[in-house]
């Protein structure tokens, strides 16, 4: 056995085998009072390691890739923040008057510089504390001497770090990256992102990887089942070293294959579509296989900058997406956001509970210029090819009446201002709110579309609050609850003749993909990069024994023998294909 | 453009200027105001409401917290204080491409 194995969410597939470089080491920042006569040194040790700092961030700047240009600004505004006068007169005041060690007097004038950021109203400034904390562990660093100059040239290994800012992750030689592994950070993360753009096996939220794991110690990256292994045994590397060419192998196979329909053994076909974030994954969704985009995510333009985009920046950014894309099928989701992220400066709206709040379809319609400003371009665009509509978080009929409403005026506006639009866009809806579950066979009659969001409708379904780690063990993707939920939602709208899409995580984990294609789900949404494998997964499956496994798990009521019969149907129709995937149901072994 | 005159006050040399760029004093134009005030001997500050900033410290600068439209005093004291005074008029008369 492994000395420690520990657990985090898997943001980046793979398996990777090696030795341990911690980033930043982990090291106590060292709090030492000192002697008067100590105070010019110490001031001059800042100084100095501030500068050094400065010339190595000079450094990565001019390495950084045209590929990812925007990490340039992040990285200049670095080097000014570690010369900022501001941070080094406090710095230096505290050594001075409290008679601190360089390295204590950093930390507490980091500390005091990112609580005052944090505490502002503007998010984008709030969000500059990273920025400063990051200066300052590199700061640290230099101090302690902890700076391993040698390691940039040493052999490939696996980089652990409490979180890893832009400049960090651009010193790392990209070629000598084997895996990620951070303790801090999420899917949406900095280092998950880069690591899923790299194709580097990566586990984020790693509890306990800072403590119980050494520089140079050996250990095993499971980034397929989020697990990190420290000090493995013979047996242990031998079974994964023999998991990763296979996985190698497999990708490899599958990514050749993804063009191929995905039509299962007995030849029921399938629509794999891909989710989509911002503009530039264009060239991925077409790479990837998928024959549309079952969810496109809107909140970026209106996250990055500090003003709202206005009619003609989304109408540009939609119209290009589509025609790059045409002719397949764009879902553009309409703002899914809550008043906490969009209203910051004008009616900070404290609630206490924002995922229960004014978000996503309610704002939009208590903020109806913002709105209105959004559907106007999504029909304008629609002109350009195969265009769709989906409203977010929808819990009744008064809801949908009320968009219906809305894009008929719109509509009429445009056709009076003479702009060319899709008066007749098809208009979904997303499942995800317990109450449109016990509505669907009326809702279904309102709108062209369902599509199921998995990750929310889990999370409403059994009261979890997505952010407390206390509950997250009752996310249970089988409980009989979500079962039943998916059946009464997929039935009421083929009872209506619309189809159903699902387009969280639940499509590309292979029992749940199952189970929904037993009931008859029409199209499955996922990551680019999941879109081949769950192609290949689906041609592996055969659609008739699907729908017998979906009725023997609607039959039960416990969880535990759910997530067996799916586990031992599973094993003896995909075998080894199995470990290839992520998935959310324990299988213990 | 209506053009801003340098006028002596007791804090130094002082100069109002608008802010221009459409996202406020944001990232770009407060590295490029601190990376020229650099350049000079004179303190530079911003003062905007009650809040004063070092213009040297892109920290400083980015904690006014000033939009679009705020009207901004420059103060400059020392050797080249009209010369900074100068160039940072320029920075804010610019728009935000050139920064």
């Amino acid at each position: 056995m492994a000395r420690t194995i520990l657990f985090g969410i898997s943001v980046s597939p793979g398996v990777s085998i090696g030795k341990i470089s911690f980033t930043h080491p982990a090291g106590n920042v060292e709090e030492r009072r000192i002697a008067s006569e100590e105070t010019d040194t110490e001031t001059e040790r800042l100084t100095t390691a501030a500068a050094a700092v400065r010339k190595d961030l000079a450094h990565a700047r001019d390495e950084v890739p045209d590929a990812l240009a925007e990490h340039r600004e992040v990285i200049s505004s670095h080097m000014l923040i570690c010369q900022d006068p501001k941070l080094l007169k406090d710095a230096t005041r505290r050594i001075r008057e409290e008679r601190l060690c360089a390295s204590w007097a950093l930390e507490k004038t980091v500390d005091a510089l990112c609580a005052t950021f944090r505490n502002m109203e503007d998010p984008y400034l709030r969000d500059r504390a990273q920025d400063i904390r990051a200066v300052g562990l590199r700061i640290q660093a230099k101090l302690s001497g902890n700076t391993p100059p040698a390691r940039d040239h040493a052999a490939p290994c696996i980089h652990v770090a409490e979180d890893l800012s832009p400049a960090d992750t651009l010193d790392l030689k990209v070629d000598r990256i084997l895996a990620l592994v951070t303790a801090e950070g999420g899917p949406t993360s900095h280092t998950a992102i880069l690591a899923r753009s790299l194709r580097i096996p990566a586990v984020v939220g790693v509890t306990g990887i800072l403590e119980d794991a050494h520089d140079d110690d050996f250990v095993i990256v499971d980034a397929l089942r989020g697990c990190v292994y420290i000090d493995p045994d013979e047996k242990e590397l031998a079974t994964f070293a023999r998991r990763q060419e296979d996985y190698i192998a497999w990708e490899w196979k599958v990514r050749r294959n993804a063009a191929l329909p995905a039509e299962t053994l007995d030849g029921v076909r399938v629509d794999v579509q891909a989710n989509m974030e911002t503009p530039g994954e264009v060239d991925a969704v077409k790479a990837c296989g998928a024959e549309g985009v079952g969810l496109y995510r809107t909140e970026i333009s209106y996250l990055r900058g500090h003003a709202l985009p206005d009619e003609e920046q989304l109408y540009a950014e939609y119209a290009a997406v589509v025609r790059d894309l045409a002719p397949r099928r764009i879902v553009f989701r309409t703002l899914d956001v809550g008043a906490d992220k969009m209203l910051h400066a004008q009616t900070a709206l404290k609630e206490p509970n924002p995922a229960l709040g004014l978000r996503a379809i309610r704002f939009c319609l208590r903020h109806q210029n913002i709105f209105r400003t959004q559907l106007r371009a999504m029909l304008r665009a629609g002109v350009h090819g195969n265009a769709a509509l989906m409203l977010p978080m929808i819990s009744g009929l008064g809801e949908v009446q009320a968009v219906r409403r809305i894009i008929n005026e719109v509509s009429q506006e445009l056709t009076a201002e003479g702009l060319p639009h899709e008066p007749d866009m098809p208009v979904g809806i997303m499942i995800e709110v317990p109450s449109a579950v016990f509505m669907a066979d009326a809702l279904a009659r309102e709108c062209d579309f369902f599509s199921i969001g998995t990750n929310d409708l889990v999370h409403y379904l059994l009261a979890i609050d997505r952010i407390n780690k206390h509950v997250s063990y009752l996310h249970e993707p089988l409980h009989p609850a979500v079962v039943r939920s998916l059946k009464r939602i997929i039935d009421c709208a083929h009872r209506e003749g619309i189809g159903v899409s699902v387009c969280g995580e639940l499509a590309a984990d292979p029992y749940c993909l199952a189970i929904l294609l037993g009931m008859g789900v029409d199209v499955l949404s996922a990551t680019p990069r999941s879109v081949p494998g769950v192609k290949h997964l689906v041609r592996n499956l055969n659609a008739e024994a699907c729908t017998e496994l979906a009725h023997s798990v609607l039959m039960t009521s416990d969880v535990a023998a759910a997530n067996r019969m799916v586990t031992e149907a599973l094993s003896h129709s995909l075998h080894e294909e199995l470990s290839f995937h992520t998935t959310m149901i324990p299988t213990n072994g | 453009m209506e053009h801003n005159t340098i006028e002596e006050t007791p804090e130094g040399l002082s100069l109002t200027v608008q802010v221009r760029f459409p996202l406020g004093l944001h990232a770009r134009p407060a590295a490029r105001l601190a990376q020229e005030a650099q350049q000079f001997e004179a303190d530079v500050h911003l003062i905007h409401e009650d809040a004063q900033a070092d213009a040297k410290s892109i920290l400083d600068i980015l904690s006014l917290a000033a939009a679009q439209g705020a009207t901004l005093r420059v103060v400059a004291e020392g050797s080249d204080a009209r010369e900074a005074l100068i160039c940072m008029a320029d920075i804010f008369s610019g728009d935000e491409k050139s920064c």
